[in-house]
Order: C-alpha cells, then sequence, then structure tokens
C-alpha cells in the first residue's frame, strides 16, 4: 500500500510556514463564523473566510442565477474548473469531475449533510431539484474547513430561505415540470420550523437525428423522438432550528424519491430505468463562544438505489443490480486560541455503513455480497495569523496547516466474483488514508477595491469504496487489491473585488493557477482479455491549469465569464502523453444581461457555453475527436410591482439546436423553452 | 527511398561550400538523384503503414502472449490478437516453432480478426473502457499495419464472409456493416441495424442471404445481402428453444454456412445467465428456412465457433471456473456429432477459443484467471478417444 512520500516543493512549502508560527503579535478573535453554509439543516462543516476578506477559488451561485440553468449539474458546469458529463433531459445521469479528477474526489454537501456514500463514485446531481435550492456553493480547496481526506474541492447546497412561504413552478418543452413549496413559522421556544415540498417530472421526448447506427447507409436516416426517457421525482423535507447568540441547534429529516427511464440507444421497446430512495436525518448543535467554539452532529442516512429492466430489454446492458445503503455518521469539532496568533482546530468523525444488495431473478447468480464499511477519521489543524502588526483594518494574512488521518476498514460476506477470492469467503481490506494541506492566503485593500492572493499545497489519498472494491453487478466484478488513489495539488489564486457606491457597480476577478498530480486513479476498466470489467488502479495523470472568473454589475447592465483551461497528460504507460477520456482543453461560460430603468426589477440577456474538441478514451484515436460544442441561450424575468411577491421568468435553452452525447444513451435534448414562475411571502 | 532522399539533401548542403560551377554541377548531380528517385522507384511496392517487423516480442515463444482475445490462421501462421495493457497488438506465430515472427503494434486493443478475401487481416479494437473502438488493417504479404483507420463502435467484432466480404459488428448500437476489398469504409455493400438492443454475434451468408444470430432476440435475422439496407427483413424464430423465460431468447452466439444448411448455436443460458441446461446446434435448411434437427452439445455454453472442410469446431466454457466445458467437433457434412477435441478437465483451466490449424493440430486458447489471463496451447484438433461425453 503506497504512502505518503511528500515531493521537494511540498517540503519546502511546509518549511517556509514552520518559522511563521512562532511570530507573535495581538490577539485575533477565533473565526468562527454565524453565516456559515449552515441551512435548514445542520451543517457538518463550517466555511467560511477571514474577516473582510475574498475566498479564492471559491465561486457562489445565488438563487436567482442558479434559476437561470435547467438542472444543478448544468449550473455546475458553468463553475471554472467543473466539468459535468450528462445525458440529455431532466433527472438523466450525471458524472461530475474536478480539474481532470473523478467526482469521488469532490464532496457534496446539502445543507452540510455530506451525500458522498460510499457504495457511489459520486452523486449523481441531476436527481436532486434545483428549485429546491437557494444557493450552490463551490471550494476548490481554500478555507480553514475543508472536506475530509481525499477531496479536492466541496460543493455545499443551501434550502435556506428567509421568506415566510414560496412557491416556485416550472413548466416547459418536452413535457416538463417541477413545482417547489417551502414556509417557515416559528414554533415557540426559540424554535422555527422550515418545510418544503417539490415534484419534478418530464417526459423528455425530444426530437433528435438519427443514423440509426449506419453510418454508410443513409436509407435509414431520420429524425426520431426519444422514447421511453422520463423523469419523475418527489420530496419533502423538514428543519427545527433554534439560533440563539452563543448557539444553534438544528434537527432535520428530509425524503426524496426518483424515477428515471432509461431508453435505448435507438428507439425501440427499451424498458429500464433506475428508482432512487433517500432518507436523511440529522442532528446538530453548535456553541459559537467562548475560548473553545464547538459542534457537534449527527446523521443517518437510508439510500436505496437499483437498477431495474424487468423485461431484459436492454439486451446485455441489463445486467439489474440494487442495493440498500444504511450509514450513520457522528462528528465533532473544536476550535481553540493557543496564542494571540495561533489558533488550532480538530474534529474528528466516526462512520458506518452497510450495503446490502436487492435481488433479482437477474441478479441472484451475481449480486454483490453484504459489505459494510467503518471510518474513522480525524484532523488536526493550525491556523496562524500573519497579519502585520498596526495594519489590521486594510489587511490580513493567514497560514494554515492540517493534517488528516484515516482508518477504513472494509469487510463482505462472501465474495461471488473472481479472481482475486475465492467465492464464501469472508473479504476484510484495511486502508488508511491521509491527507496533508498548506494554505498561505493574504489579502489587503478597503471595501471599495480588496485584492485577496492564496497558495495552496495538498497531498490528498483516498481509499476505495465498497462499489469499486465489490462491483455492482454481473458486469463489474470485484477487485479486491485496490490500492487508494492518490492527489498532490498546488495552486495559486487571486481575487480583486471593487464596488462604488456612487455608480452602483461592481466587479470581480478571480483566478487560479493550478497543478495537480492524480496517482493510482481508480478507474472502471476491462483486464487483460477479459471482457469482464471491474476497477482498476490506472496510470497516472497531471493537469495544469488556469481557471477564472470575471463579474461585473453596473446599474443597467451586468456580465460574467468563466473560463477554465487546463491541459491533461497522462504521464506513464502505454497512453503516456494522451489526454485523459472526457476532457476539454477549454471550457467557457458567459452571461450578460441588461436591467432595464423601471420601477420594478427586471433583466433580460443572453448565456453562452464553450466547450473545446475532447476524446471520448484515452487512446485518443484522432478520428473519434468529438467536435466542440457550444450552446446559447436566453433568459428574462422580471418581478410584478414594485416590490411585489409575484415573478415570472422565460428562459430558452440550446439555441444552437445541439444534440451531442455525452453517454451512450439519451442525447442532449436540442433546443428548450420554460416559463417559471415564484410566488414569495 | 528515404536513405535516397537524406543522400540527395546531404549533397545540397555540400555544394553551398563551393564554387559556382561546382554548385551548379552539384546541383544538377542533386536533381539527377531526386529524379531517379522519383522516376525508377514504384509507388505501388511500398505499402503504407507501419511494420510488424520491429517489434521487441519478436522471437519469443507463443507462451509469452498471455492476454489472447481472438485467433486466426493463415498460410502456417497463427494470428493472436494479444489485449496486452502496455504492447496491444497483433502477432504472428510461426505454427512450426511457436515463436513470434511479427508483431503489428495498435493504438486500441485488438477485440476480433477477420482476413479479407486477397489476405489482409481486419482487426477490430476496442478500449480496455468500452469508450472507444476502431479497426487497423493488416498487409499480411507486406507485413504492415495500418492503425485505426476508421472508428467503429466501442464493442466491436469482425467475422469473414463466406462472400469475401468481411462484416464489421457495433454490439452497442447493433449495426452489421460488410465492405470488400481491404479498406473498412470504402466498399460497403451491406449496412444494416439489426434491432435496438439486439446485440448482433455473427454472420453467415449463403445464396445471397445473410443469417445474423442475435443474442438478445428469440428470431435469427434473415436479410438480403446483396442489398445496402438488407431488404425486406425475415427471421426464423428460436424462442422454443430458450432457457430464458423472461426474454425467451436462446442466446445465439454462432452460425455457419454450409452445404445449404444453416447452423446456429445456442446457449440456453437461463434468465440470471447461468448454463444449467444443455446446449444446442440447431441445423436449418437455408432454402425451407424449417429446422430440420438439433445436435446436442457435450459442453454446455458455446462462446467461440470455427469451420474448417467438414468441420465445426465448437469452444463450449459452460460456467466460469468450474471446468466442465470444452472443445467438440461436428460434421457439417453428415450434420452429427463428431467427438470432443479437448476438455477444460484435461487443461485444468477455462476454454474461450479455439481454431484448427491443419495438419490434425489446433490451437485452444485458454484461462486458469477467468479470462484475465488467456494463453495458448497447442492441441490436437482430432477427437479424441476415451473422452467421456
Amino acid at each position: 500500500m503506497p504512502s505518503f512520500r511528500p515531493g521537494t516543493s511540498f517540503r519546502l512549502l511546509v518549511a517556509s510556514l514552520l518559522p511563521a508560527f512562532s511570530a507573535p503579535g495581538a490577539e485575533v478573535p477565533a473565526r468562527v463564523h454565524a453565516d456559515s453554509a449552515v441551512l435548514e439543516l445542520p451543517a457538518a462543516e463550517v466555511t467560511g473566510s477571514p474577516d473582510g476578506d475574498v475566498d479564492a477559488a471559491v465561486y457562489r451561485l445565488d438563487a436567482a442565477a442558479l434559476r437561470r440553468f435547467a438542472t444543478l449539474e448544468e449550473a455546475l458546469d458553468a463553475l471554472p474548473g467543473f466539468r459535468v458529463r450528462r445525458q440529455g433531459g431532466l433527472g438523466g445521469y450525471s458524472e461530475l469531475s474536478f480539474r481532470g479528477a473523478r467526482g469521488s474526489q469532490v464532496d457534496i454537501y446539502v445543507d452540510g449533510i455530506r451525500l458522498n456514500q460510499d457504495g457511489d463514485a459520486a452523486p449523481d446531481l441531476s436527481k436532486w431539484p434545483l428549485l429546491w435550492f437557494t444557493s450552490l456553493e463551490a471550494r476548490a480547496g481554500f478555507g480553514p474547513e475543508g472536506s475530509g481526506t481525499g477531496a479536492l474541492a466541496r460543493v455545499d447546497l443551501s434550502t435556506r430561505d428567509e421568506s415566510r412561504a414560496n412557491f416556485q413552478g416550472r413548466a416547459g418543452s418536452f413535457g416538463a415540470a417541477e413545482a417547489a413549496l417551502s414556509a417557515q413559522a416559528p414554533v415557540g421556544a426559540g424554535w422555527k420550523l422550515s418545510v418544503g415540498a417539490q415534484g419534478q417530472g418530464a417526459r423528455n421526448d425530444y426530437p433528435y437525428f438519427s443514423d440509426n447506427g449506419t453510418a454508410y447507409n443513409p436509407g435509414d436516416d431520420g429524425v426520431v423522438r426519444m422514447d421511453n426517457n422520463a423523469y419523475r421525482s418527489r420530496g419533502v423535507r423538514a428543519a427545527l432550528r433554534r439560533e440563539e447568540a452563543a448557539s444553534r441547534q438544528t434537527v432535520s429529516v428530509l425524503w426524496l424519491d426518483s424515477r428515471k427511464e432509461y431508453p435505448g440507444i435507438f428507439p425501440g421497446d427499451a424498458r429500464a430505468y433506475t428508482r432512487r430512495s433517500d432518507w436523511l436525518g440529522a442532528w446538530r448543535l453548535e456553541r459559537f463562544e467562548g475560548r473553545l467554539p464547538w459542534e457537534i452532529g449527527l446523521q443517518a442516512r437510508r439510500f436505496e438505489d437499483a437498477y431495474r429492466d424487468p423485461g431484459q430489454s436492454l439486451g446485455y446492458l441489463s445486467y439489474e443490480s440494487a442495493r440498500l445503503s444504511t450509514s450513520g455518521e457522528g462528528d465533532a469539532r473544536a476550535r481553540l486560541q493557543l496564542a494571540p496568533r495561533l489558533g488550532a482546530r480538530a474534529d474528528a468523525r466516526l462512520r458506518a455503513e452497510e450495503t446490502k444488495p436487492r435481488v433479482t431473478p437477474y441478479s441472484a447468480a451475481y449480486s454483490s455480497p453484504d459489505a459494510t464499511r467503518g471510518e474513522a477519521q480525524g484532523g488536526l489543524a493550525a491556523d496562524l495569523d500573519l497579519t502585520p502588526p498596526g495594519n489590521r483594518a486594510r489587511t490580513h494574512a493567514s497560514a494554515s496547516l492540517e493534517a488528516r488521518g484515516s482508518l477504513v476498514r472494509f469487510r463482505a460476506e462472501g465474495l461471488r466474483s473472481f479472481p482475486d477470492t475465492a467465492a464464501g469467503l469472508i473479504a476484510s481490506k484495511d486502508y488508511r488514508p491521509t491527507a496533508l494541506r498548506a494554505s498561505l492566503q493574504w489579502g489587503t485593500g478597503a471595501q471599495a477595491l480588496r485584492h485577496t492572493v492564496g497558495f495552496q499545497g495538498r497531498l490528498e489519498e483516498r481509499a476505495p469504496t465498497s462499489g469499486e472494491l465489490l462491483g455492482d453487478n454481473v458486469g463489474v466484478l470485484s477487485k479486491m487489491d485496490l490500492r487508494p488513489e492518490q492527489a498532490r495539488a498546488l495552486s495559486f489564486s487571486h481575487a480583486l473585488t471593487g464596488a462604488s457606491s456612487r455608480a452602483a457597480a461592481k466587479a470581480s476577478v478571480q483566478s487560479t493557477v493550478f497543478w495537480n498530480d492524480y496517482r493510482d486513479p481508480i478507474r472502471l476498466k476491462a483486464h487483460g482479455a477479459s471482457s469482464f470489467m471491474r476497477y482498476e488502479n490506472d496510470a497516472d495523470y497531471r493537469s495544469l491549469g488556469f481557471e477564472a472568473q470575471a463579474s461585473a454589475g453596473l446599474r443597467l447592465a451586468e456580465a460574467s465569464l468563466s473560463l477554465t483551461w487546463q491541459d491533461l497528460s497522462v504521464t506513464e504507460g502505454f497512453y503516456k502523453g494522451n489526454r485523459p477520456a472526457y476532457q476539454s482543453p477549454v471550457e467557457i461560460h458567459a452571461e450578460f444581461f441588461i436591467k432595464p430603468p423601471a420601477k420594478s426589477p427586471a433583466r433580460a440577456g443572453m448565456l453562452a457555453d464553450f466547450r473545446s474538441a475532447y476524446y471520448p478514451g484515452d487512446a485518443n484515436v484522432p478520428d473519434s475527436r468529438r467536435a466542440a460544442e457550444w450552446e446559447l441561450g436566453a433568459h428574462a424575468d422580471a418581478q410584478l410591482g414594485t416590490g411585489g411577491p409575484l415573478r415570472l421568468a422565460f428562459d430558452a435553452r440550446n439555441l444552437t439546436g445541439r444534440h451531442y452525447r455525452d453517454f451512450a444513451y439519451s442525447p442532449r435534448s436540442g433546443r428548450s423553452y420554460s416559463l417559471s414562475l415564484s410566488f414569495t411571502l | 527511398m528515404y536513405r535516397r532522399y537524406k543522400a540527395a539533401s546531404r549533397l545540397n548542403q555540400t555544394v553551398h561550400s563551393l564554387s559556382f560551377a561546382a554548385r551548379s554541377s552539384a546541383l544538377a548531380a542533386a536533381l539527377f538523384l531526386s529524379a531517379c528517385d522519383f522516376f525508377l522507384s514504384d509507388p505501388g511496392t511500398e505499402a503504407p503503414g507501419e511494420s510488424g517487423l520491429s517489434s521487441p516480442w519478436i522471437g519469443k515463444s507463443l507462451d509469452s502472449l498471455g492476454e489472447v482475445a481472438a485467433i486466426a490462421v493463415r498460410d502456417g501462421r497463427l494470428f493472436v490478437a494479444n489485449r496486452h495493457a502496455a504492447a496491444p497488438g497483433v502477432a504472428a506465430v510461426d505454427t512450426a516453432t511457436g515463436l513470434i515472427t511479427e508483431y503489428y503494434p495498435e493504438i486500441v486493443a485488438p477485440s476480433s480478426l477477420a482476413f479479407t478475401s486477397a489476405g489482409h487481416l481486419i482487426v477490430t479494437e476496442t478500449s480496455f473502457n468500452y469508450m472507444e473502438g476502431s479497426v487497423s488493417v493488416i498487409n499480411v504479404p507486406a507485413k504492415k499495419i495500418r492503425k485505426s483507420v476508421i472508428t467503429f463502435g466501442s464493442d466491436n467484432g469482425a467475422v469473414a464472409g463466406e462472400d469475401g466480404r468481411v462484416y464489421l459488428f457495433d454490439r452497442t448500437t447493433g449495426a452489421v456493416t460488410g465492405f470488400t476489398g481491404n479498406e473498412p469504409g470504402a466498399g460497403v455493400a451491406f449496412d444494416v441495424q439489426t434491432g435496438a438492443g439486439s446485440n448482433p454475434y455473427d454472420i453467415a451468408v449463403t445464396n445471397g442471404k445473410a443469417y445474423i444470430p442475435r443474442y438478445n432476440s428469440k428470431s435469427l435475422l434473415i436479410l438480403d445481402a446483396t442489398l445496402l439496407g438488407g431488404g425486406v427483413r425475415d427471421s426464423i424464430d428460436l424462442s422454443a428453444y430458450s432457457k430464458d423465460t423472461a426474454t425467451l431468447a436462446p442466446r445465439m452466439a454462432s452460425v455457419t454456412a454450409h452445404g445449404g444448411y444453416v447452423f446456429v448455436t445456442l446457449q440456453r443460458l437461463r434468465a440470471n445467465y447461468s448454463a444449467n441446461d444443455t446446449s444446442l446446434v440447431v441445423v436449418i435448411n437455408a432454402s425451407t428456412k424449417v429446422i430440420e434437427k438439433t445436435i446436442a452439445l457435450r459442453f454446455r455454453n458455446p462462446v467461440a465457433t470455427a469451420a474448417q472442410g467438414d468441420f465445426l469446431y465448437v469452444t463450449g466454457i459452460a460456467g466460469y471456473g468450474d471446468q466442465l466445458g470444452g472443445v467438440e467437433r461436428i460434421n457439417l457434412s453428415t450434420r452429427q456429432h463428431a467427438g470432443t477435441v479437448i476438455t477444460e478437465a484435461a487443461l485444468a483451466a477455462d476454454v474461450f477459443d479455439f481454431v484448427p490449424a491443419g495438419n490434425g493440430t489446433g490451437y485452444v486458447a485458454y484461462s486458469t484467471d477467468f479470462g484475465v489471463h488467456t494463453r495458448l496451447k497447442k492441441t490436437p484438433s482430432a477427437a479424441v478417444a476415451k473422452v467421456a461425453p
């Protein structure tokens, strides 16, 4: 099992930070933020930045910005560094990557509850309804509280709503309809109750051009309709929250159920579908005051995920797979001010998860065994205030050093597959992934012009999930000798914000240069001549790139631009020098809106997306390269009446009518329109 | 030719240091050399592609090939599709010495082999993650390979038809594409969709009709092989032989045409893909489309067939790891079972493929780790006596 061997650059970074710990200085208040990402459901992590500073490499979308996208994964795809492969239509499967890393290296939280399950490579964001959420924050590494061991980025989705009641509805092309309702009210003794419900549905029966798979026979080409691609979801949530000057307590539950049909590659009689049912419950207590602020939380989850094809309508792709995952997790964290300029943080997390297969007539002979996975994780961090004395009003400088360690114990009862372990044996595997993180951040200036730079180095190790070790059905076999995958990341970020109250103008620019080196990445592939697939430790690769986000707002107009440029390269093995699959060197998202001078707020404008050409595999066969993709969209919204509760919006998406496929099934839907309405009290 | 061009170029460089007259003479000489090169060399003799004679694999023994995905024999040479992770390619092995004489490196790992009527080898390739697929062409006489000439499918295969065409299979989309000549993508004479999710496995052509077994279908598809789109679709229902109560698919694995008959192997797996029932070869009269008989196979779950002369060699793997499979023969002329060639028990391994190599010998592809490593062993191709059925 590989262990961390910090490179020269990392050693130099750590060495350069060590003398700073002895620096004397004035007292620094503990940096726990009341306006953290804790929302309707209790938060497992507190995130924030030095007071007054703009976090570098942190991207936020508020409710208005989120609503311009059809789905959460499209919203995330528009942010620098993030790439989402997705099927067409509402609810279509999506797969996330970040700076070339797999989605499993991105932690995703809903109101502070981590969604990454043990059996999953990464949470499928397409199954989470966009209308439920009021903000999305993607943290590309900075911030004193990061994610768990192995994560390179963290995405926080929030349902927090300050209104008394809110209704949102959206209807559009291809039979899509969505609605979400939320309400908040005090219930006594300082407690506030928040409830919400949502429903989504879409026929997704869009037309597209098909050559019927016969590229040399134009006689059977034509426009066909995507059948059996429907999606529906429904969910409810409730939260009780009590906020006091020195503490906050929340109790919450959430249920989300979805069903997505999977069409055949061509119109036919395919009748496969996925069914997911998710129960989440959480409790959290936070204390802010005193020399030792702390928080403690518990969460439980029951997650059922099934792929069914009872009629075996997708042929050899009909391998059914279903599992029930039950998990419990507890965590605690505390801060301690050790010295005027030196703070310490400690956190611990205990997690247990059991995964049981749900056997069907078609998976009885091959289904995965029962598996349990226990994880104990702890982290220690030191935060050093490096702000020069006498300039605290305008300048803040800090350094953080964090070390994390985990013990992961995996156990499966009766492996079904080969060749690593004979059937019927109990398999057990221990991993000890670790992480080392160091960051340095410096900010200066006033609100009119604020400037922040940051440097970060990370060594992250991620243990294989039980899904990767065991496989999930007859098509994906177990491989018990997987090694943890590693990532080494260095980044330098810069943020510049400015505002002028006289001109009602504000602007910000963020940019990051990054270098990520991925060792032993765990990827799904066949081994040797076997046609069975399994997860393997694949060839190392690296990503070197630049990402930027710029936004400007004036009285009559606003615009934003997200740009990612990255050079990815396989660094060993047969495909050394090639670009890894599904990675585009350039991705751009741009928005421009005009705001007419009217009593009621309104805006209208265009959105554009560009993704440069990419290969679907590591072999980089020239003929297989997918063409560059670009999309245009339009958006208009208006609030009816001055300060009125009613807001209307119109969206046109993919006006260029592109139908490209990120996966074999379900091409993109092409041009679509939607009309949205929200009513807020 | 390249060396001669380089010599002329060097001469050109030299003339710069000489007098004008000398330079003129030297230049004239260089032009003369280049002209000789242009007119005297025959561009037709220089086949394009990368040589198969410069690989470190050459000279190694047959046993060094550990990821065998497909095998084919021609003119005393065994061609092996080797899905080696670091050096995928096609090896040519001298059947007399058992040594590799050529090794054709690939960009994508090879998945199947089929000879064109002119003796070129068509190689389909599928990446290890099933995301990419392409087709390469080995000019066997010239010992050169043109890599990834076209992209084609991501779970693909190739079959040499009885009509001289090579047929390419895209099992994901269900497309079957037949072409004449040595250039995939050119000379396409047949390009059909066999049905969404039908998973075509093989093709046999006789009397202008194409017979296509589809792994996920109940019926054997019959098309007009003379038409690009296959003409009117016809089929023969074989669901009566299915043991899969859900799909009624008898899991057709291969087809062979011989003497006016069509022989279809049926795995007859159950709904959970277990091989618990006797597999069959269904014999169909091609002119009447009537099923004349079935031949029970000794080894369940046939995964590969190879026809040579009057015999059809059927490789049955039974269950993975159970060593209940083997290779057996069917006499295509008498339409009778013709004995066992080799058993998994004798090999202490699973069998994946078999190809007869002439002179009473053959090569069997076997694995002791469920196909991760698949090696080859030279065996007799005749039926072995004293082997219990």
